[in-house]
């Protein structure tokens, strides 16, 4: 059963330039450009019960303001959207206890006190029934390891430490839709790898539909079986996102390294030099012809260590967003 | 009937929490909070000094006594105090609608004007300032020789809060520009300047800026009203219209506030 249905959702802003220096500035006390920029342009969508889905895209690219609509913060410009059967910029109480949103760059920790005070103004705003707080703070607490953490100070947590208090604080009235944006934005590696572990963990047991926006493809990966990649406002991929590597599919990637310093002319009549350095070199050549390159390489040259990859995933998403970026000049 | 009340419960139980939270953070800054109160106690003999000058002085004015002039001049410090006590909202606003920081709030299961504006709540300004406007008004009332009748106390509490409510509906229209302007740091002063009309009693300024300040722009009505009220000098029309005004500029801030949040764009973080 679809839970978030989105049909044509547009969101546009208007906003004004103003030319360099104080003459623009005088120019702009009396007469303004105003421009329009569609910032999400007719995209539909639905998600299932349960799904994680991971909302891609470049800077700008309408990943947030789509979050935003969802969650109700934002009016769109045209379009509709039921999630749960709730049209969300409604704002209505019974719809916004059905979800919760995390924003990596927003916070609604109270910074000067320590967070479980946060958590229990969110227990009397949600209506949480006392016993099933302890339960669920316990639950959620153990589970990302921040015990000790809950009487000290929010200001002076770590990045880390402060995001899984979001989490926490989020995640308390047990929402059936969770809404991520970026929440490992300037985390460090074991932070990020945290999070991620807890989110798919936490999708898998309590079947919580999450929809996640990240720059971060690790994020992705983890959690989400489904990707939407968004660019320009507009859906350029739906679908798994080990399918967004097929684009480049025909292809594979020779990593080598010699003994002795290698000739570029004779790697670039094998493939596609695509790095150099005196003896190692990384190669782009056609899938069907990988056994005949390896078979000249190891012939020809005297290789020391050899690696054969796929096209990293992150190319072939910035495939997407140069192809839509094309196709919206 | 029931349900009202639980909703009403839970709302007072929330401005408890708030309340309790920002003393708590207050608290934390100890020299800060300190500091706050001795300026502010600064402000309030200021104040002070011409409240005691218009009593020295001992002139009626337009149909006042001094005593009674006094009773608005406590008026006007109690209420401005309490309004003080949510005021870090109201200047909080523009800066919310700027960063975005509006977000998360908008998505809470409670009524969102509710939580953007009584969030946070100010003790330092508030005490002394709610300290001094009891006892004006106190020793006003006495010197005036009023009679300490029960209906006497109802009515001009009752006026107060009303005034209070008038001075938290009439000054949150003008915070709600920010929506369409974002830097609304002019209009903040404009009615900062406005509010300081009331710093008087009405009397003493000509009638046609009275009417302009009881029936255009009500702020006459927050601090003169109670004490007109227990003087019997304010008629019955006059009272009704108090409430009235009230009710009208709630509505009117309403209609703004629910325009201005369609206009929210949200800045990315």
């Amino acid at each position: 059963m679809a839970v978030i249905e989105a049909e044509q959702l547009c969101k546009q802003f208007r906003y004004s330039t103003k030319a360099k220096g104080l003459q623009g500035t005088l120019h702009n006390l009396f007469e303004r450009q105003k421009l329009t920029k569609t910032a999400v342009d007719r995209i539909s969508f639905s998600v299932e019960e349960g799904e994680a889905v991971g909302l891609l895209g470049p800077n700008g690219a309408g990943k947030t303001t789509t979050l935003k609509m969802l969650s109700g913060i934002l009016y769109p410009t045209s379009g509709t959207v039921r999630v749960n059967g709730f049209i969300p910029w409604e704002r209505r109480p019974e719809y916004q206890r059905q979800f919760a949103i995390v924003m990596g760059q927003k916070s609604q920790l109270w910074p000067d006190l320590p967070a479980v005070d946060t958590f229990e103004l969110n227990r009397r705003i949600y209506r949480i029934d006392p016993e099933e707080y302890r339960r669920t703070l316990a639950e959620l607490t153990d589970l990302l390891d921040v015990g000790p953490l809950l009487q000290v100070q929010v200001r002076r947590l770590s990045l880390g430490e402060r995001m899984k208090m979001e989490l926490i604080a989020a995640l308390l009235h047990r929402p059936a839709i969770l809404y991520l944006d970026e929440p490992t934005i300037g985390l460090d590696i074991l932070s990020q790898r945290a999070i991620r572990d807890f989110l798919r963990y936490y999708n898998q047991q309590t079947k919580t539909t999450i929809l996640l926006t990240s720059h971060y493809t690790a994020d992705i990966e983890a959690i989400c079986p489904r990707s939407i990649i968004i660019n320009h406002g507009r859906v350029v991929f739906d679908g798994p996102l080990a399918q967004v590597s097929e684009v480049f599919g025909h292809k594979k990637l020779i990593s080598l390294r010699s003994r002795q310093d290698l000739d570029p002319q004779v790697l670039a009549s094998l493939g596609l030099v695509r790095e150099f350095t005196s003896n190692t070199a990384l190669m782009e050549v056609e899938r069907d012809q990988l056994e005949s390159c390896l078979q000249q390489l190891l012939g020809r040259l005297p290789v020391m260590d050899l690696d054969v990859k796929d096209i990293p995933i992150e190319e072939g998403i910035a495939y997407f967003y140069q192809r839509s970026g094309e196709a919206a000049q | 009937m029931k349900k009202r009340m639980d909703c009403l419960r839970r709302y007072l139980g929330l401005l408890g929490l708030f309340a309790r939270y920002s003393l708590m953070e207050q608290m934390e800054y100890r020299v800060n909070f300190a500091a706050g109160i001795a300026v502010e106690c600064g402000y309030m003999l200021i104040k002070l000094m011409y409240a005691f000058l218009i009593l020295q002085a001992g002139v009626s004015l337009n149909g006042l006594t001094s005593w009674e002039m006094l009773m608005c001049v406590g008026t006007y410090i109690l209420i401005t105090g309490l309004f003080m006590s949510m005021y870090p909202n109201f200047c909080l606003l523009s800066f919310s609608v700027r960063d975005g920081s509006l977000d998360m709030l908008l998505t809470k299961p409670v009524n969102t004007q509710f939580l953007v504006t009584l969030r946070k709540l100010d003790f330092g300004m508030p005490i002394p300032n709610v300290l001094c406007g009891v006892a004006l008004i106190v020793y006003g009332w006495q010197g005036a020789g009023l009679a300490v009748t029960v209906t006497g106390i109802v009515g001009f509490v009752l006026l107060c809060m009303t005034g209070l409510f008038l001075t938290y509906c009439l000054f949150l229209i003008p915070e709600l520009l920010s929506f369409w302007f974002v830097s609304n740091s002019g209009v903040h002063q404009l009615s900062e300047a406005v509010r300081d009309f009331d710093n008087v009693p009405m009397n003493v300024y000509p009638k046609w800026l009275q009417r302009l300040g009881i029936f255009v722009l009500p702020v006459f009505v927050i601090t003169n009203f109670p004490t007109l009220y227990v003087a019997r000098k304010l008629s019955v029309p006059m009272t009704i219209w108090a409430f009235a005004a009230a009710a009208l500029v709630f509505a009117l801030q309403r209609l703004v506030w629910k325009k201005a949040l369609r206009r929210y764009t949200s800045a990315n973080g």
